[in-house]
């Protein structure tokens, strides 16, 4: 099973039982926490992600996180167990306008979803283009004109990542 | 430049990094940081080494991986018997890592990354357990007390059942 499916998995059944505790004790359920994720863990997660496309991650979690606080410790809890970390300034990562998302997981406790991957690409492309040069040249040759034409309209400059080296 | 153009640009260079990401220099590299936790990836196929070139760490970063250089104070600090070639470290890295292992302010960038980022690995507990964070490592440090002091000390640490450094520590974070 892959990580993200068994950090989802583990989060459920924390908040499950923090609500069943909740409601012995007569208190309000935990909001039903709502997950995006984004960044190199949010590639990796994603099954769009083409697997040709070399990719290394450090072990920090971009995530937006939208629901309670007891839910979303659970969820900073539950990653750091898999050796992760949440990383705090993930709100403020740029999501493209009219940038789509893909679902990985519905249920009760948790909705889990993924900005698709040639958002999270043009993203890192126009904001953090220096640690990104050479990911977001090998994604132009799998994603070709789709991401191009993104990169060009948000301001960026095709020619900086096609540069050897640097 | 035309996209056809730019596209078989980034096609050969795609192909000539391929080739390099299967050398024994970078596949050492990224196995050491894939190994101690600090890495994970989708291509790797490991080579281990007992010892890297710090030169070669950074021609690692430099022309396949940056993130290797946000990891890679964190590694040194941790790991330093695991680098070779200390005089190759450029004098910017240097005084940047020098100043993470004294906790001191890590603001800016070097070569596209942010240093506070190098330093929070230095501060981030390892899956390995090995290693202790840099901010909770232990710093000797040597005070001048009145015997009377000691006594006090020694007395109220043994009927806390704690030790010496234990309860000195209580005390300075109830000040906080």
């Amino acid at each position: 099973m892959d990580l993200i499916r068994k950090i989802l998995i583990e989060t459920e059944e924390e908040i499950r039982r923090l609500n069943k505790e909740r409601e012995e004790f007569g208190q309000v359920r935990i909001k039903k926490l709502k997950i995006t994720l984004l960044g190199q863990f949010g590639l990796l997660s994603n099954s769009k992600f083409p697997p040709q496309i070399p990719l290394v991650r450090t072990d920090d979690v971009d995530a937006f996180l939208d629901g309670d606080i007891a839910g979303k410790q659970c969820f900073r809890e539950i990653i750091k167990k898999h050796g992760l970390v949440y990383d705090e300034l993930s709100d403020q990562i740029w999501i493209p306008p009219n940038a789509t998302f893909s679902e990985i997981s519905d249920s009760e406790e948790i909705f889990c979803c993924v900005l698709d991957p040639v958002f999270v690409l043009l993203s890192k492309a126009i904001k953090s283009k220096e640690k990104n040069r050479r990911l977001i040249r090998n994604s132009l040759v799998v994603f070709g004109q789709s991401l191009a034409e993104l990169i060009v309209k948000y301001g960026g400059e095709l020619e900086y990542f096609l540069e050897w080296g640097g | 430049m035309q996209f056809d153009t730019l596209l078989e640009r980034a096609k050969e260079l795609f192909e000539k990094e391929e080739k390099q990401r299967g050398t024994a220099r970078v596949r050492r590299v990224m196995t050491f940081f894939v190994e101690i936790g600090l890495l994970d990836t989708n291509w790797l196929k490991p080579l281990k080494a007992n010892v890297l070139k710090i030169e070669d760490v950074l021609w690692v970063a430099k022309n396949i991986e940056p993130r290797v250089l946000e990891v890679f104070p964190a590694a040194l600090i941790h790991y330093p018997k695991s680098f070779l070639g200390l005089d190759k470290l450029p004098l910017e890295l240097r005084k940047i890592i020098d100043n993470i292992r004294l906790g001191r302010a890590v603001d800016g960038m070097y070569k596209g990354i942010e240093i506070k980022k190098m330093a929070f690995w230095a501060n981030f507990q390892l899956p390995d357990k090995r290693t202790k964070p840099l901010n909770e490592q232990r710093v000797m440090k040597t005070f001048r007390f009145k015997p009377t002091t000691v006594l006090k000390i020694k007395q109220a640490a043994a009927k806390k059942g704690v030790s010496e450094t234990a309860l000195l520590e209580s005390l300075v974070q109830a000040t906080e």
